[in-house]
């Protein structure tokens, strides 16, 4: 019924390397629910393109350091 | 669990109770006397009135226990949101045996409580349509 989505994220590297920051702390500068950042660190929710760019903003990182897809050359 | 989520679970554990309730005492009543002697109007009216005040409640308990998260609302919660409506939009169709009921004019009874469980259905399957989208993903 739903496809699982095939684009896969270093969020959780991101954040502890962004001084072990909280799933809520990067919901909170996003203004996603918690729920939802866990849901897109565990690749069962793609987001849209401006949270992607946002969340790379976050990090201050190329969305591609954020996100990566199969076959994309990096 | 989100807001939504559990708000999704609580609607749905609401409509099961009352409306499992109303159908249960309506299904004892039609065992008991013809349908066109059973006065079904008060009950359909407490059930409604139930489910909503049973709806208030719980989402007045929902936000309380977390107040923080009450009402937060982001895009998955709106992507969860319409899907889940158009599933129940589906399932809404079933309000035409209603009228199809009423055409061929079968007992308001009859008509009454087709279109109440149609509604029912529909809202069921909206909310636990939600509830697997947020488990499984979307």
């Amino acid at each position: 019924m739903v496809k699982p989505t095939r684009v896969t994220n270093s969020i959780r590297a991101l954040r502890f390397g962004a001084g072990e920051m909280t799933q809520g702390q990067l919901a909170e500068r996003i203004g996603l629910t918690r729920q939802t950042v866990n849901a897109i660190e565990q690749g069962k929710y793609s987001p849209s393109l401006e949270v992607a760019f946002k969340i790379a903003n976050v990090f201050e990182v190329p969305l591609e350091k954020v996100f990566q897809y199969p076959g994309q050359a990096s | 669990m989100s807001f939504q989520e559990k708000s999704a679970i609580a609607t749905l554990g609401g409509l099961l109770l009352v409306n499992g309730a109303y159908f249960a005492i309506v299904g004892r009543w039609m065992a008991a006397s013809p349908v066109n002697e059973i006065a079904y109007q008060p009950l359909m009216i407490i059930a409604v009135v139930a489910l909503v005040i049973l709806a208030v409640v719980s989402h007045i308990f929902i936000a309380v226990v977390n107040p923080k998260e009450a009402d937060a609302l982001d895009e998955r919660d709106r992507l969860i949101s319409l899907r889940g409506e158009r599933v129940g939009g589906y399932v809404l169709v079933g309000v035409f045996a209603g009228l199809v009921f009423a055409m061929i004019e079968v007992d308001h009874f009859y008509v009454a409580q087709t279109l109440l469980l149609s509604l029912v259905l529909a809202q069921a399957s909206d909310e636990a349509s939600k509830i697997v989208l947020y488990r499984r993903g979307s």
